[in-house]
């Protein structure tokens, strides 16, 4: 599923769309889930508010990561570093700076953005098994180094105030499904436009991409900054959230805990990596919050465990078991054998 | 002006000389067949023409440009259009969207552009898919545009393939034994169906191939390499019959047998 | 001098730790072609279960059942994670021992608790002090069982079974020869990587008190950096690596730190060398110090 199925239309797309009555059920059930996502939510008390945006946050790091790992096929085990990134310099601008949030919010896309154009520098000429150990190395020094400079004070972390119009929680849950939403609009231009083909083409076979005239090593570069940007974004939110970053929470675990939202999701998959981030970042808390805090390291260890069970058994995630939803949500037929099977690539791509 | 002017081209792999001083045309509108033995550097000259090796001697000449130096994207954008001895597509997308991927260069709007959904990218994404339905029509693959390539056979691929390589709107059509996987029923079909190309799209063929009725029946003129080396060329008919090509075959086939 | 001397002496001792683990990595690379990012844990495992038995028994048990346990892990992790990703992408597996390794990890939380854990080591006190630098006993005996598990491994694979099972990754076909198919072959190596892996974890959970993750945190990363140094596929090479990889960061923590701006303006200088000689020899010589191929 290269140019990610959604790319074209179902052969059948035109006859489709003409019947109204077959949307009537649809538009029930997208509504079913809009007031689950936006008015639901209102009832919830500042900690799990919290928890919800934190799972939106993740989402949008996941998507990110989903351009690295399931369009361009390559390997990030530091992208906690780019997020990071993204929420020291966005807390930084707006904190030493005096600058607004929202100069902040753009600060943190474009410096996720470079520094992750700088691990794709690395990545024209460290490739496979070799990058994922050099993201993984960039990631810890990040964490070490990074993270503790002077600018981003030392070790103990940078204020990241809220604007007014964000104080509460609830408004902020509410922004991040914005800008959640945005990366999701930018994410399917990018799988339907030239740049999206080009990556894909890039990550299936190099060669053919290049005698189609693509240039190998810029749209790879092209794939990092997406990418960076989208988690860049993610940093932000990530440190606005919780009013201050500093650099002990962003760390192995969470890098991987990235890849597991997104591979377990499916790569190539946004609604599959929607569905399983909003069931593993958010139920964990419920789940700690009535049996107990060491019923959530269970579900710790549940994770890896799912992983490998996806990368052996269903390596199209969730996203692939959930076609017959999505199809139909988007107005197609509810079929059990959606399409054809996942072209198992596996995650990097290429072997 | 020849379209295609290789011009004394040698390449080594360490001890190996895979081509020694090979100079190949193409003049516009011609069809050129390019046959000779496995092994004998065809498609390693495929790959100098195009840019993924870099010969250690000679020029090429593209439509008058030197392009010997230059990366094999922007002799792409240029009009050089090859396929690949072992099926070049991207295998995980659909006949349709590899279709899309080829005409990268014809896109007007920019990647950045794209992303954000700007201005004409919408409008022009029906075009580039327009274009590339009225290709598949022309090479009869119409009813094939949403079927995954991985899952189709070898021969159907190889035409795919070589539908993708007509999206990218070449001047040059260059083409790796493009009937192999195909019988011979197939292969003829095939010969018509380049003809037509040639004669509807204006189009410059350089072809490796194999299949010597076929070389016979479309190629104005046919190169004959051995060992690296050209061992003649010629009208179709005058290199089949040539007696070196003959042994050249035949060794080959003596080898097999072995 | 003193520092000079007191910089290369902690070098070669820090840097023991990275060159058993980086024993373990090339093992399972020139095996299935893969980096094992269980290795770390592998020790950990065996540390874990040396402290909860040396509650009951004689440390010494403890820690040759902790190694057991360790050689444990690493058929099973063969056997349910490399066996099943056999023809994938090597990336994809890659990923999968990282998942063995976090899901490990989240066990160890979830039996025990992130509390730090401490055992006796098995010779109190400092062995002696060279130009004034205090060697603990326990120090050395990560030096005296990288030496051994070295020989050892030296002489494993000077056997017609050892050099069959560093041939399998590259041609099948030499592994039939001693009569021995490719699977066991697999699990041959894998259950020697979580020896060696094993023995590692025992002994470098003595030198401090250590969580869940331990060896992986602290040793992970350079055990690979060292293993890339010294060529991936080179066992020698993997040792040197180590040493190389210990002195960098003794040598930069104390020369680079000394300079005024760097201890001012760039906290953890050695993650910051050893991410750039990562990069470096990556990018410019990939074959590392003793590395047959890229
Ligand atoms: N990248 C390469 N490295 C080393 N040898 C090569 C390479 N490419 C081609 N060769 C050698 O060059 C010779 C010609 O190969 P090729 O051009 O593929 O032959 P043909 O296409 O005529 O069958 C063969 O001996 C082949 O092994
Ligand atoms: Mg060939």
């Amino acid at each position: 599923m290269a140019v990610a199925d959604a790319v074209l239309d179902h052969p059948d797309s035109a006859e489709r769309a003409k019947s109204v009555v077959r949307w009537i059920p649809r538009l029930a059930a997208w509504g079913v889930l809009a007031a689950f996502l936006l008015v639901f939510p209102l009832s919830l008390e500042t900690f799990h508010a919290q928890r919800w945006s934190l799972g939106v946050v993740f989402a949008i790091a996941a998507l990110s990561l989903n351009v690295l790992i399931g369009y361009a096929g390559q390997i990030s085990l530091g992208h906690q570093g780019f997020l990071g990134v993204g929420a020291f310099v966005s807390a930084y601008v707006v904190t030493v700076h005096q600058q607004t949030f929202w100069v902040g919010l753009l600060a943190g896309a474009l410096s996720g953005a470079v520094a992750s154009l700088l691990m794709g520098v690395v990545a024209l000429r460290v490739r496979g098994l070799y990058l994922a150990l050099v993201t993984l190395a960039y990631g810890r020094m990040a964490q070490e180094t990074l993270f503790n400079l002077g600018i981003f004070g030392k070790g103990s972390g940078v204020e990241a105030p809220r604007p007014a119009l964000l104080l509460g929680d609830h408004a902020f849950y509410y922004f991040s499904l914005v800008v959640l939403a945005g990366v999701l609009f930018f994410n399917w231009r990018f799988v339907r436009s030239k740049a999206g083909r080009a990556v894909s083409a890039v990550r299936e076979n190099e060669q053919v991409a290049a005698s189609y005239g693509i240039p190998v090593s810029r749209y790879k570069l092209i794939a990092f900054v997406v990418s960076g940007a989208f988690v860049g974004l993610a940093g932000t939110l990530y440190a606005f959230l919780n009013g201050r970053v500093d650099s002990q929470g962003i760390n192995f675990e969470m890098a991987l805990f990235l890849v597991l939202i997104t591979v377990v999701g499916g790569l190539r998959s946004p609604a599959g990596i929607l569905v399983f981030t909003a069931l593993f970042e958010v139920l964990p808390t419920y789940v700690g919050d009535y049996f107990g805090i060491r019923w959530s390291f269970w579900l710790l260890a549940l994770g890896p465990a799912l992983l490998i069970i996806t990368l052996v058994f269903y390596p199209g995630g969730v996203g692939q078991q959930i076609k017959p939803i999505t199809s139909w949500m988007t107005g197609g037929p509810f079929r059990v054998h959606h399409g054809e099977q996942f072209v198992q690539e596996g995650v990097s791509g290429r072997p | 002006m020849a379209v295609l002017d290789v011009d004394d081209i040698s390449i080594r792999f360490g001890g190996l000389q895979a081509l020694g001083n090979v100079s190949v045309k193409a003049q516009e509108l011609e069809i050129v067949g390019l046959i000779g033995p496995n092994g004998a550097g065809k498609t390693t000259l495929f790959n100098c023409i195009t840019g993924f090796y870099r010969p250690n001697d000679g020029r090429v000449r593209f439509l008058g440009v030197d392009v010997t130096e230059i990366p094999i994207h922007q002799r792409a954008a240029m009009g050089m259009g090859r396929t690949f001895q072992q099926v070049g597509l991207v295998k995980g997308a659909t006949v349709l969207e590899n279709l899309i991927t080829a005409q990268h260069t014809k896109v007007e709007y920019s990647a950045g552009a794209g992303i954000l959904g700007a201005g004409n990218t919408w409008a022009e994404e029906k075009v580039l898919r327009q274009r590339a339905m009225e290709i598949l029509d022309l090479v009869g693959l119409a009813h094939l545009a949403h079927r995954r390539v991985a899952g189709l056979p070898y021969g159907t691929m190889k035409n795919v393939e070589m539908a993708a390589v007509l999206a990218t709107d070449p001047e040059i059509l260059m083409l790796d034994e493009p009937t192999s996987g195909m019988g011979p029923e197939e292969s003829h079909t095939f010969g018509d169906v380049l003809l037509r190309l040639r004669k509807e799209l204006g189009l410059t063929v350089l072809m490796i191939e194999h299949h010597v009725p076929l070389v016979v029946a479309v190629c104005d003129y046919v190169y004959c390499l051995n060992f690296g080396q050209l061992l003649t060329e010629g009208k179709p008919e005058d290199v089949r019959t040539h007696p070196e090509v003959v042994t050249a075959y035949l060794g080959e086939e003596a080898e097999e047998v072995a | 001098m003193q520092q000079f001397m007191s910089a290369l002496l902690l070098g070669l001792i820090g840097g023991a730790p990275f060159a058993l683990l980086g024993l373990g990595l090339v093992l399972v690379y020139r095996g299935s072609r893969v980096f094992n990012f269980a290795q770390g844990e592998f020790g950990t495992v065996s540390a874990f279960t040396a402290y909860l038995l040396s509650f009951r028994l004689p440390i010494g048990i403890s820690m040759l059942i902790g190694i057991g346990v360790g050689v444990l892990m690493g058929l099973l992790t063969e056997r349910l994670v490399v066996q099943p990703l056999f023809n994938a992408p090597k990336v994809t597996l890659l990923v999968a021992t990282a998942a063995v390794a976090t899901g490990s990890i989240a066990l160890q939380l979830a039996i025990g608790d992130a509390a730090l854990r401490s055992y006796p080591p098995l010779i109190e006190g400092n062995a002696f002090e060279p130009f004034n630098v205090p060697i603990r006993w326990q120090q050395l005996l990560v030096v005296l069982a990288l030496a051994g598990v070295a020989i050892a491994l030296y002489l494993f694979f000077k056997t017609a079974l050892g050099t069959a099972v560093l041939a399998a990754a590259q041609e099948p076909v030499a592994t039939d020869l001693v009569g021995i198919g490719t699977r066991k072959m697999s699990a041959l190596v894998w259950g020697l990587a979580g020896l060696v892996g094993g023995i590692t974890g025992v002994i470098v959970a003595a030198l401090q008190p250590f969580t869940p993750g331990y060896v992986t945190s602290d040793f992970l990363i350079f055990a690979f950096v060292a293993a890339v140094v010294g060529g991936m596929t080179s066992m020698p090479g993997a040792v040197l690596g180590g040493l190389v990889l210990g002195l960098v960061q003794s040598f930069s923590a104390s020369y680079l730190a000394d300079i005024r701006w760097i201890s001012d303006n760039i906290p953890a200088v050695g993650e910051v060398t050893v991410f750039i000689l990562l990069i470096a020899v990556l990018a410019f010589r990939p074959t590392g110090l003793l590395g047959k191929e890229a």
